[in-house]
């Protein structure tokens, strides 16, 4: 899976670390003084992930919870995310990890205890709800089985019912995520778009029929679930698409079962479109009739995004979910 | 025609030999040219290459389609390559340096140029964090080749591991051998050029904007799988410059069946205020649902038709058209 390792040397004899090398198989690796000595100090091409990966095991320093952006979970509660790892095994078309980092080599962090201690401390400093989330730089479950944060979280979030964490997915690695009980404030949210899309845009991903699977798996286990449709990328018959995903959803979860549904149109940095263009020179998005938008991201026409939204949230309504369950992610709609 | 680059003239040795180069009088030394190609020694190091590959490139633009580079370079990772071995290099890092810079190979080795030479295990293990391959050019050529848009190649032999002392002496005693290997590895080499993006041919009288439009819509066309042929379409007796223009209408509204939707309503909604001079304007790429009107009276009868149209302008249907309520 990885061409080399590069482990910090401070936590180099550390049994978390030596418990990534076991279950990858490794003995081979390479001692370096920080990460950031080396990941990102040059432009290493995105697509060289699909043959010569890297891995690098360190601690993470600088700020450990960020704020996040208005308008990027539900509304009205203040939102945070975490960072546990660097970059993503997929290897999504409009992914903004083309254009975040120069290199799309993975860091897992393995502080667990001191990420954890400084989601405490925001969470003490916020009497009522607050939202933190995990996913914000790679997949929260992909690589949960090698990364190992998933029960130092729950038993955080135990002790604090009131604040919530969301854990943002394409994957359907949910082995460590069903042997830990599920608590009502941690919700495991996937990213859904119809077959084709997936097909076509989220390279190396499971398919929707997994990841269907996977939110039944996790549903029946008592874990609550959210639902994102984001990205929603025009298609002529986008509509009959969505009513077809949302019917299987349906098949899937009670949909009045799902904690919130968010819908978000495709957008793109202007250096995150620039590398889609270099990394996927022959994707249909490329086609769109895009333009740089109100806070000089590239999507549709306001129109457009509006039009798209509406007509999948009024299919959603269609089918009895209410509207306090869905929200818009990174768009207002007045 | 393409361009070879050396960096010492004892990498070059057999090329030389076998293929009658003629040396080229130029500005300095080191070029020369058989008639499928030219041939360069550089020097080493990033300046040396870096400035005479640009002034090359430059003074024969027009016959050079693509560079190749060849020559000796430094393992930084023992018993993985093997001496004597030459690969195909992907991508060239540059020590100290965030850019880089990737070769037309689909696939190979990468390597990274050193400012100087390395012969210290330590230099050697630093930089083998960024690339197993080490040697002082490549990364040079890249950056020229970027530059100018030439595509590019560059093999290397594996000539020792960079922390052996004597490397110089090992590379200049081995030259023969190593330029023989280098030819006999060249000229088994089939090498398949990028396709340049060849204009779309059309029989289209068109503007430059027009044909630039043109180009780009059918590329998206090719790209969302629709297929439109603009021969096959009748226009009647439309002279040929709105014959083009109409081409381009339905182009469009074949790959952005909303926009064109948009467009059109909007488009008669506002039919009527047009028509009494008034100037209808929406903001940029209607990014808001503002409209601007405006007009100029001159007398009475004016300010009441103005004032007839703007009653009869349907303003909400029109508002709710920008906020995405509408049919398609």
């Amino acid at each position: 899976m990885f061409e080399r390792i590069f482990i910090e040397k401070e936590v180099q004899s550390e049994l978390r670390t030596q418990e990534i090398l076991r279950k990858l198989g490794r003995t081979d690796f390479e001692i370096i003084g920080k990460i950031e000595d080396i990941f990102g100090k040059v432009k290493k091409p995105y697509l060289q992930k699909r043959e010569s990966l890297n891995l690098f095991i360190g601690n993470k320093k600088g700020s450990l919870v960020k704020k996040a952006p208005d308008a990027y979970g539900v509304l009205g509660e203040p939102h945070f995310y975490f960072i546990h790892a660097f970059n993503c095994i997929y290897e999504c078309q409009y992914c903004y990890l083309q254009g975040y980092f120069n290199s799309p080599d993975l860091v897992f962090f393995i502080n667990h205890e001191e990420i954890c201690l400084e989601i405490e401390k925001n969470i003490l400093e916020f009497e009522k709800g607050i939202w933190f989330h995990a996913g914000e730089f790679s997949d929260s479950l992909a690589l949960s089985h090698l990364t190992g944060e998933l029960p130092f979280l729950f038993d955080l979030f135990k002790r604090y019912p009131k604040a919530k964490l969301e854990l943002r997915t394409k994957s359907v690695n949910i082995k460590e995520l069903i042997k830990l009980n599920p608590l009502k404030n941690i919700i495991t949210s996937f990213s859904l778009s119809p077959e084709e899309a997936i097909k076509e845009f989220d390279l190396k991903t499971p398919s929707l029929k997994h990841r269907l699977n996977a939110i039944s798996k996790l549903h029946q286990a008592g874990h609550p679930i959210g639902i994102h449709f984001d990205p929603i990328i025009y298609e002529e018959n986008f509509e009959e698409k969505y009513r077809n995903l949302i019917e299987n959803l349906k098949m899937t979860i009670p949909l009045d079962n799902i904690k919130y549904i968010s819908l978000g149109v495709v957008r793109f940095t202007k250096n995150v479109y620039h590398q889609m263009k270099k990394n996927y020179p022959n994707s249909s998005l490329l086609a769109e009739n895009f333009t740089v938008s109100f806070d000089n991201k590239v999507r549709y026409i306001r129109p457009k995004r509006l039009w798209i939204l509406q007509t999948i949230k009024k299919i959603l309504q269609d089918n009895g979910i209410s509207e306090d369950s869905i929200y818009l992610c990174m768009e207002n709609e007045n | 025609m393409e361009l070879l680059t050396f960096a010492h003239r004892g990498e070059a040795k057999s090329f030389l030999k076998n293929d009658r180069f003629l040396p080229v009088p130029f500005l300095f030394e080191g070029l020369y040219k058989n008639e499928n190609c030219f041939l360069l020694i550089h020097g080493e190091g990033i300046q040396n290459t870096s400035q005479k590959i640009s002034v090359v490139c430059g003074a024969f633009k027009e016959q050079i389609h693509s560079i190749i580079n060849l020559g000796v370079c430094g393992s930084l990772i023992e018993n993985t390559f093997k001496i004597g071995e030459i690969y195909p290099i992907r991508t060239c890092y540059m020590e100290g340096e965030f850019k880089s810079f990737s070769t037309s190979s689909k696939s190979g080795v990468d390597i990274i140029s050193a400012k100087e030479r390395i012969n210290k295990s330590d230099n050697a293990k630093s930089l083998s964090f960024f690339a197993p391959l080490v040697d002082r050019e490549a990364w040079a050529i890249g950056s020229v080749c970027t530059l100018l848009n030439i595509p590019f190649y560059s093999f290397k032999i594996v000539s020792d591991y960079s922390n052996s002392e004597d490397i110089c002496q090992l590379v200049s005693s081995q030259s023969e051998e190593i330029s023989e290997s280098l030819y006999k590895y060249f000229s088994q080499l089939k090498i398949e050029y990028p396709i340049n993006k060849e204009e779309i041919k059309s029989n289209l009288r068109t503007t430059t904007s027009q044909r630039r439009l043109f180009n780009s819509l059918t590329k998206k066309m090719e790209l969302k799988g629709i297929k439109y042929d603009h021969s096959e379409q009748n226009f009647g007796n439309l002279i040929p410059k709105k014959r083009t223009t109409k081409i381009l209408e339905e182009m469009k509204k074949k790959l952005f069946p909303f926009e064109a939707a948009l467009n059109e309503k909007l488009e008669n909604h506002t039919k009527n205020l047009k028509t009494s001079n008034i100037n209808v304007k929406f903001s940029k790429d209607f990014e808001d649902s503002s409209i601007s009107l405006s007009f100029t009276v001159n007398n009475q009868q004016e300010f009441e038709k103005i004032i007839s149209s703007l009653n009869s302008f349907p303003l909400q249907k029109t508002i709710d058209l920008l906020e995405g309520k509408i049919d398609v």
